[in-house]
């Protein structure tokens, strides 16, 4: 009894390094939800939004009730619950272990972690448990690709994908179209495809990818998101040269192509 | 047969409605599309419409004939085709003048649509006072200047008061007979020992009650129906309250001419003619295809001036639809949905104005409609029943946009609004307009000093919405004696108990700007720029200061307190009939007539800015995202403004969901959230910018485009060019 107490005391000034709060977002796992970004990420996207999250020593630092108490107060709007993002939240698997226990004992929120999974499993596994949901972000589905675009590969991320079905733990699959790099969507005449057929043979990564993904049970559904250029205001503000400044958004058609090619996967 | 209760004995509708209600769980898929018959006069309607715009807004008018409920000969569309069958004048949008409330209105605005006063009717107000007249016989100097200067505006002190809302399901339910037969018994009771002015006046008025439920029978039978006897099927029962709304808007040319809440009661009759198989889906929604379409073109003759203040062409036929009845059961019937879904069959309008009593018990399948409704046509508002049905049990009713009213047996005498922005810069200036640097409130020293100090702004604030305070109930009182003595609403009051509950509806525009102005002074430096004369002409702020709509407590809590405070100074005073002073947060599009009346002020507005529309936050400083808004409305405490406090909210689509089941959903949990939070009211619009500065450039693509403003909707090319500017320059929440 006592040492629950006192794990209980630990939890709470358990401290974290946060990027920023969003009260509520409609994006970011069902339903509508408190997202918490936290600070820190290995990763080095290319088309990261938030480069600013990239710094483990960055962000403002908070504890699990500081943290608790403030999505509290936006209780009567959280119909899905709170989404842990980031940054890379499994960093600080500690402070994200405690607050998601927090958020189930004193309010029975539903808690996802949106993760790109590039953390080892062994270093994170309470955390992951303790959650309701992953979001998990497939770079690429190859690993130069994945190195290229991101600075790492993507096997942790299976790990942990093969950890959920498992555990029979919903999953999400987020996965950005970028042309040029997890997509081609133009000919060696660089005209875009002009049927499903030819693009999808110019595709064999992306197919293999999504006959992957329909192997696991776990999986509920998958985000295809379009490269867009909206972060890169930001990318200019902290003096970071970015990379992807020439490339185009994907057109709508192959993006529509995309989705039904992991549609019929699912 | 219907179930039999008191209903039977004496006047009570909601007993007639609890027993007999079928509450609906079910979703939209029993609706049925418009038949070839509505389709057909729907169009017939459009091209009178088309007309109508093409002539500059008003089609026709009647100058010769002061409108009243016998008035006019039957006016009919197409009369083969009209399932439901009635007009305001002879012929469809002629619009009628009801000279009764003033007849200077009446004459400017025929000039401004370059008609001229019939000389007969001249003639008879040669002889026949006007409540206009009546209410400038008795104003003091201090009201003039007070209404001049923009202090105290929007009364309803030239033309009909409205915000009342006849009990219109009495027709259909009892007949004009029984009715006429309950007037003359009350008549017969209302004497007292002493015959004094109380007495004499309810004596008149039964008497002018009864006259009118005779002429409504008149009216009727002139269409070929009698409604001296109740309703039989769903097709009398909307025709006889159709008339009875007809009425009144024959009679009354109120700012707001409300239907009440209606779709639940006719449900019942609906429910019965489906179960004898003399009625089909297709026919009911046939039927309440036609309604919609008679409310949808009510018209009444209004002055430019009155259109600037309430753009569009508003008539806030408001009908509140749903909520929970205090049996616990839901009043949401198969009725509420065909309501609704006239915004399909016939495209969205902002009439009807239509008011979803909103509360997280509702049944699921009907919060989702609604919420894909709002998305697809922008045209509902939604109010909270949960807070609502505390005070007003379960059978209330909304007039114009906000104030909840039991439903004839409680009536408001409307007041408008107090500029309150403005106040606070008399306080400033020592009562000294500071537009016109002429005095208007009591003389005092005006506050020097490099910066304005917060206690001395409150202290000074306090003393002048004392002062303000009791001039406005004043004032009201003075009106709204004239308006009972030269004006009366001799029909809506026939469908009102005798013994009916009145309030004084008082109301303020500007909170977010006193609040933001209050923070500015208490967490920033302002230092006022004064004119050679020592009026505060403008300010400059040096620092940051929390804005509400944030949900940051410290201009919260400012906000709390100038509406408490506010409402504890009105109730002070003694307001005609013995009525009880209550308070909205309401502007309609007056906020931006009120902006254009008011100088700088300290918390960055410059001189002639809009204010934001009733309890907004003010344009581009709710910076936190639409639920940090949301919650700092949320908080203005409802006790303190039972009247109502509206909140227009605009969201973009793809910011709620990335698919449309999606956005559903989390517009109905937004709404959940909102109204848990203990938020009165929400204006919805999930619209794009874009959209509306289109519509802006080419009018002709956009004829139904509808939005949301403060309290009602409006065809967004009716409003005017700087309403429009306005409506663009609001919050539109990319982010939640």
């Amino acid at each position: 009894m006592l040492s629950a107490v006192r794990f209980m005391q630990n939890c709470s000034s358990i401290q974290g390094r946060i990027h920023s709060i969003e009260t509520l977002g409609a994006l970011d796992g069902p339903g509508l939800r408190y997202i918490v970004f936290m600070q820190g990420c290995g990763l080095r996207c290319q088309y990261c939004h938030n480069p600013d999250s990239w710094d483990s020593d960055g962000g403002t630092i908070t504890t699990v009730v500081e943290q608790v108490t403030d999505i509290l107060r936006y209780r009567n709007y959280l119909s899905g619950g709170v989404t842990v993002s980031g940054g890379e939240p499994l960093l600080q698997p500690d402070f994200v272990c405690a607050l998601i226990r927090e958020c189930h004992s004193r309010a029975g929120l539903h808690c996802a972690i949106d993760t790109s999974g590039a953390v080892p499993l062994d270093s994170c596994i309470q955390a992951v448990r303790e959650a309701d949901m992953i979001l998990l972000d497939i770079k690429a589905f190859d690993d130069s690709t994945a190195k290229d675009l991101t600075g790492s590969d993507t096997r942790s991320a299976w790990e942990m994908l093969d950890y959920c079905e498992a555990a029979a733990k919903p999953v999400w699959i987020r996965h950005v179209l970028v042309p040029g790099k997890t997509l081609f969507e133009r000919s060696s005449l660089g005209t875009l495809y002009n049927n499903e057929k030819e693009f999808l043979a110019a595709n064999p990564l992306l197919c293999e990818g999504a006959a992957r993904l329909a192997r696991y049970t776990c999986i509920q559904r998958i985000d295809l998101l379009p490269f867009h250029k909206m972060g890169e205001f930001k990318w200019d503000a902290l003096g970071v040269a970015c990379k992807l400044k020439e490339t185009a958004e994907p057109s709508d058609q192959t993006v529509q192509w995309c989705r039904k090619l992991f549609e019929n996967n699912l | 047969m219907f179930i039999p209760g008191k209903w039977c004995e004496e006047i009570h509708v909601r007993d007639f409605i609890i027993r007999n209600y079928t509450p609906y769980d079910g979703d939209d898929s029993f609706l049925s599309p418009p038949t070839e018959d509505t389709l057909l006069l729907w169009s017939k309607v459009l091209s009178w419409r088309d007309k109508e715009i093409a002539a500059g807004g008003v089609l026709d008018i009647d100058t010769q004939t002061i409108s009243s409920i016998t008035s006019h000969q039957p006016g009919y569309i197409a009369k083969n085709l009209e399932r439901i069958v009635g007009l305001q004048t002879d012929s469809p949008l002629k619009r009628a003048i009801m000279p009764f409330g003033g007849i200077r209105m009446v004459r400017t605005s025929l000039k401004a649509y370059n008609r001229e006063m019939d000389p007969k009717v001249e003639h008879v107000f040669k002889y026949r006072k006007t409540h206009n007249d009546g209410v400038f016989d008795v104003y003091t100097l201090e009201m003039q200047r007070a209404r001049h200067a923009g202090l105290i505006t929007g009364l309803p002190d030239s033309y009909g008061r409205g915000r009342i809302i006849g009990d219109y399901r009495r027709v259909p339910l009892y007949g004009t007979s029984f009715l006429i037969n309950q007037k003359r018994q009350a008549k017969s009771n209302c004497v007292s020992d002493d015959m004094d002015s109380a007495t004499i006046q309810q004596r008149e008025e039964i008497s002018e009650q009864i006259k009118a439920l005779y002429d409504l029978t008149r009216m009727a039978q002139g269409y070929g129906f009698d409604i001296s006897v109740p309703a039989t099927n769903l097709q009398e029962a909307v025709q006889w309250l159709y008339f009875a709304y007809l009425g009144a808007v024959k009679e009354q040319n109120g700012a707001a001419m409300s239907l009440g809440r209606v779709s639940t009661f006719l449900d019942i009759y609906a429910q019965r003619d489906l179960e004898d198989g003399t009625l089909s889906e297709d026919l009911v929604q046939e039927i309440v295809d036609h309604f919609i379409m008679k409310l949808r073109m009510v018209r009444f003759l209004r002055t430019p001036e009155y259109d600037e203040l309430f753009s569009g062409d508003p008539t806030w036929v408001t009908e509140a639809i749903g909520g929970i009845g205090v049996d616990g059961r839901h009043m949401v019937t198969r009725m509420s949905y065909r309501f609704l879904h006239s915004l399909r069959n016939l495209g969205p309008a902002p009439e009807p104005n239509l008011t979803i009593l909103w509360s997280p018990k509702l049944p699921e399948a009907f919060k989702h409609y609604c919420a894909g409704l709002s998305i697809e046509t922008s045209s509902l508002q939604y109010e909270n029943d949960d807070l609502m049905r505390e005070k007003f049990g379960d059978d209330y009713a909304i007039a114009c946009c906000v104030s909840a009213m039991r439903v004839g047996k409680q009536l408001q005498f409307f007041g408008a609004r107090a500029n309150l922005a403005k106040a606070l810069l008399y306080s400033i200036n020592g009562g000294r307009d500071e537009k016109s640097g002429e005095q208007i409130g009591p003389v005092r020293e005006p506050l020097t000093g490099e910066y304005l100090k917060y206690d001395q702004v409150m202290a000074r604030f306090e003393e002048t919405c004392a002062w303000l305070c009791k001039l406005y109930i004043n004032t009201l009182n003075i009106i709204h004696y004239m308006h009972d003595k030269y004006c009366y609403e001799k029909l809506e009051m026939a469908l009102h108990d005798e013994k009916v509950f009145r309030t004084t509806a008082c109301g303020m525009a500007g909170l977010s700007v006193v609040v933001d102005s209050l923070s500015a002074i208490l967490y920033a430096r302002v230092k006022p720029v004064r004119d050679e004369s020592g009026l505060a002409t403008d300010f400059i702020i040096e620092g940051e200061y929390p804005a509400f709509g944030n949900d940051d407590q410290r201009a919260d809590r400012i906000a709390d307190m100038v509406v408490r405070s506010f409402m504890t100074e009105l109730s002070k005073h003694k307001a005609y009939r013995d009525s009880k002073p209550t308070l909205s947060i309401l502007t309609i599009t007056s906020n931006v007539v009120y902006g254009k009346k008011t100088g700088s002020t300290p918390d960055g507005r410059k001189a002639g800015e809009p204010f934001a529309p009733g309890a907004n936050p003010m344009h581009g400083r709710d910076k936190k995202g639409a639920v940090a808004a949301m919650r700092s409305v949320a908080q203005i405490p409802y006790d303190y403004s039972e009247d109502g406090i509206s909140y227009t909210f605009s969201i973009l689509p793809a910011t709620l969901g990335t698919n449309l089941a999606e956005q559903k959903d989390n517009l109905a949990d937004l709404m959940d959230g909102y109204f848990k939070d203990s938020g009165h009211h929400m204006n919805v619009n999930v619209i794009q910018r874009k959209v509306l500065l289109d519509a802006m450039e080419h009018p002709e693509k956009y004829p139904q485009l509808t939005i949301r403003v403060s309290g009602y909707a409006v065809h967004f090319i009716q409003l005017t060019r700087e309403q429009q500017l306005d409506v663009v320059r609001r919050t539109v929440h990319a982010k939640l």
